[in-house]
C-alpha cells in the first residue's frame, strides 16, 4: 500500500502522471536486486502492441472530420431532425454528439467539434452560457462509449479481451446515455423556456440535410460494420476511417488543405505519444506491483469486507468515480484496472461488462471538476467559468449517474448485443 | 529549442503517416490483390514505436504531459515555483535512468532482428536514448531558467 500512497504523493507535487509512475517504480526497484534494464524492457513492451495503433488512427480520424467539414454536416442534419423539439439546440447537441461518437473515440474531440459549432449558436438563442457548456461537455462524454473508443482499446489491451466485443458492448449504453441526456434537456428546457426553432423542418429539408450528411453518416456504418462483420480488425478500421475522412474531406467536400492534413497528423502523433507514455510507465508500475503481490493483497483486504458481487461493483464504482475526477481517463484505467482485476475474477464479473462500466465511470470523471478535460474545452468555448457551471453541471450529471447505475446492475445492457452478434 | 520541437514533431507525424499508409495498404492488399504483405507488420511496428517515443519527447518539450495540479493551485504563489522545480528534478531523475540503461538494453539485444524484414531491433530501440536525451535537455534548460529566476514572477508564469 505504501507504494500507492507514495505514487499519489508524487502526483500531488505536480510531476506529470506518466513520469510519477516511472519515478515511483524506480525508487522501488532500487531497493531490490532486479536489474534496472527491466525499466526499458517494460516500457517498450508496454507500447509494442498492434491493437494500440488504433488509438492514433481514431484520434486522427476525429481531427480530420472536424477540419474537413464533416462535423458541420452532421450537426445540420441533426438539426433538421430534432431542432424543433423543446430545447431544440440542446437536442441537436446530444444527437450530433452521438453521431460524432460513432466516428471518434475521444470525448475531447467530440466536445471540441460539436461545441465549437453549437455553443455560440446556443448562447445566441438564449441558452445560458453555463448550461450550454455543461450540456456539450456531458454529451461529449458519449464519445468514448459509442464505438470506436480509445479507453476501451486500452482496457482491451490490459485485460487481453476482444476489442470488437468491447466496442459492441458500448453501443446500447451509449445510446441510452444520449436518450437520458435528451430527457433531462427536455425537462430543463421546459422549465427555463429554451424553445426550439418555430417550425418543424419540412421533409424536403430533412432530405437535403440527409443528402449532405450521407457521406459522413456512412462512416460509422463502414467502421462498425467492418469490425462486426470481421472484415477488418479495430486497428485496420482506424486506418479505413482516416482514409475515408481524407477522401471525403479532401476530394468531395474539398475543405481539407495539405496544411490541415499535415497538422492533423502531427497533432495526432503528439497526443498519441502523450497517451502512450502513460501506458508505458503504467505497465512498468503495474508489473512492479504484481512482483510485490499488491493486487492480490488489495483483493484479499477487500474480500474480507465485501461478500457480494453487487457490493464489489458498488465499491469499484465509487473508487473509480473519485479517481476519475482528478486523474485523466487513461491513467486511471491503467492504474486501477489491474488492481481490481483479482477482485473482478473472484466475483466472476464478466470482463466485457466490467470494461464498459469502467469506461462510463471514467468518462463521467472527464466532466467533473477539478480535472475534467471536457469541461475545460466547453467552458473555454462558452467563455464561462467552472464555478458558474457547477449547478447546471450537477443537474446534467444525474442522467449519467443513472446510466451508470443501470449498466452496473443490469449486465445484459452491455453483454446482450455482443452475444447476439456472436463476436 | 523550437527547432528541435518542430523537427521531432515532424518526424513523429511522418512516422504516423507511414503507419497509416501501411495499415491501410495492408487491408487493400488483402482484399483487392489477395496477397499477404509479411513485411508490413514489421514496418508498422517500427514506425509506430518511433512515432510514440518522438511524440512523448514533443510532449515534454511542449509541457503537455498531464499532471494533477489540485494541490499546486491551492498553494500560495511563492511556493509554486519550488514545487515545479521538485517536479522537474524527479522527472529528470527518472529520465536519466531511462537514458543510461537504454544503452545497456540496446547492447544486450544486439542480436535481435524483426522477424520478416530482419531489421536490427537495436535501431528501433535507439529511439529511446534519443527521445530521453531531448527530454532531459529541455527539462534541464527549464530547470536552470527556474533557478535563475527563482522568486521572480516570470518563472511561475512560464508554465
Amino acid at each position: 500500500m505504501i507504494w500507492i500512497a507514495g505514487l499519489f504523493a508524487v502526483f500531488l507535487i505536480g510531476v506529470p502522471i506518466a513520469f510519477a509512475l516511472g519515478f515511483t517504480t524506480l525508487v522501488g526497484l532500487l531497493q531490490t536486486s532486479i536489474p534496472l534494464q527491466v525499466i526499458i524492457q517494460r516500457m517498450f513492451t508496454g507500447v509494442d502492441n498492434f491493437a494500440l495503433i488504433a488509438i492514433p488512427l481514431f484520434i486522427l480520424a476525429g481531427n480530420l472530420m472536424a477540419v474537413g467539414g464533416i462535423s458541420k454536416r452532421i450537426t445540420s442534419f441533426s438539426e433538421s431532425l430534432v431542432g424543433h423539439w423543446p430545447g431544440g439546440l440542446g437536442m441537436v447537441a446530444v444527437l450530433a454528439s452521438m453521431i460524432f461518437a460513432a466516428v471518434t473515440g475521444s470525448a475531447i474531440a467530440a466536445t471540441a467539434a460539436i461545441g465549437g459549432l453549437l455553443i455560440p449558436e446556443m448562447i445566441e438563442k438564449g441558452y445560458s452560457r453555463p448550461y450550454s457548456a455543461s450540456l456539450i461537455a456531458t454529451s461529449g462524454s458519449i464519445g468514448p462509449i459509442i464505438p470506436p473508443s480509445i479507453p476501451l482499446v486500452v482496457y482491451g489491451v490490459i485485460v487481453s479481451s476482444s476489442i470488437a466485443k468491447l466496442f459492441m458492448g458500448g453501443v446500447i449504453p451509449g445510446i441510452l446515455m444520449g436518450l437520458l441526456l435528451m430527457l433531462f434537456n427536455w425537462r430543463i428546457s421546459k422549465m427555463r423556456n429554451y424553445i426550439g426553432r418555430p417550425q418543424k423542418a419540412s421533409i424536403e429539408e430533412v432530405r437535403k440535410g440527409f443528402k449532405d450528411a450521407i457521406l459522413a453518416l456512412l462512416m460509422p456504418v463502414i467502421v462498425i460494420g467492418g469490425i462486426v462483420g470481421g472484415i477488418f480488425t479495430p486497428t485496420e478500421s482506424g486506418a479505413i476511417a482516416v482514409a475515408y475522412a481524407l477522401f471525403v474531406g479532401g476530394v468531395i467536400y474539398r475543405e481539407l488543405t495539405w496544411k490541415n492534413i499535415a497538422e492533423a497528423f502531427r497533432d495526432a502523433a503528439i497526443t498519441n505519444g502523450i497517451i502512450l507514455t502513460v501506458l508505458m510507465t503504467a505497465s512498468l508500475f503495474i508489473w512492479f506491483m504484481t512482483v510485490k503481490m499488491i493486487p492480490q493483497s488489495v483483493a484479499e483486504a477487500l474480500l474480507a469486507i465485501i461478500h457480494t458481487k453487487w457490493a464489489a461493483l458498488l465499491l469499484m464504482n465509487i473508487i473509480l468515480l473519485i479517481a476519475g475526477t482528478f486523474i485523466d481517463t487513461i491513467s486511471a484505467l491503467t492504474i486501477f484496472v489491474p488492481l481490481f482485476l483479482p477482485l473482478v475474477q473472484a466475483f466472476n464479473i464478466d470482463l466485457i461488462h466490467f470494461g464498459v462500466v469502467v469506461a462510463v465511470n471514467l468518462t463521467i470523471g472527464m466532466c467533473t471538476p477539478p480535472l475534467g478535460v471536457c469541461l475545460f474545452v466547453s467552458c473555454g468555448i462558452a467563455k464561462t467559468s467552472l464555478r458558474e457551471m457547477l449547478y447546471d453541471l450537477a443537474l446534467l450529471l444525474v442522467p449519467l449517474l443513472i446510466l451508470l447505475g443501470l449498466i452496473t446492475y443490469i449486465p445484459g445492457l452491455v453483454t446482450w448485443l455482443p452475444n447476439l452478434l456472436g463476436i | 529549442m523550437r527547432k528541435l520541437e518542430n523537427t521531432l514533431s515532424l518526424l513523429s507525424g511522418l512516422s504516423l503517416f507511414i503507419v497509416f499508409v501501411v495499415v491501410f495498404g495492408q487491408v487493400i492488399q488483402r482484399y483487392v490483390f489477395q496477397m499477404p504483405m509479411p513485411w508490413a507488420t514489421d514496418t508498422i511496428r517500427i514506425f509506430f514505436v518511433y512515432s510514440v517515443f518522438l511524440g512523448m519527447a514533443v510532449g515534454v518539450l511542449k509541457k503537455s504531459h498531464l499532471n494533477i495540479d489540485v494541490l499546486i493551485h491551492a498553494l500560495p504563489t511563492w511556493m509554486k515555483p519550488k514545487f515545479e522545480l521538485v517536479a522537474n528534478i524527479l522527472t529528470m531523475t527518472f529520465l536519466c535512468f531511462v537514458f543510461a540503461y537504454s544503452f545497456s538494453f540496446i547492447t544486450a539485444n544486439q542480436d535481435q532482428y524483426t522477424p520478416y524484414l530482419m531489421f536490427p531491433m537495436s535501431y528501433v530501440y535507439a529511439v529511446i536514448p534519443l527521445a530521453s536525451a531531448a527530454m532531459l535537455l529541455s527539462l534541464a534548460i527549464d530547470t536552470v531558467r527556474m533557478l535563475f529566476f527563482f522568486g521572480d514572477k516570470k518563472a511561475g508564469d512560464s508554465r
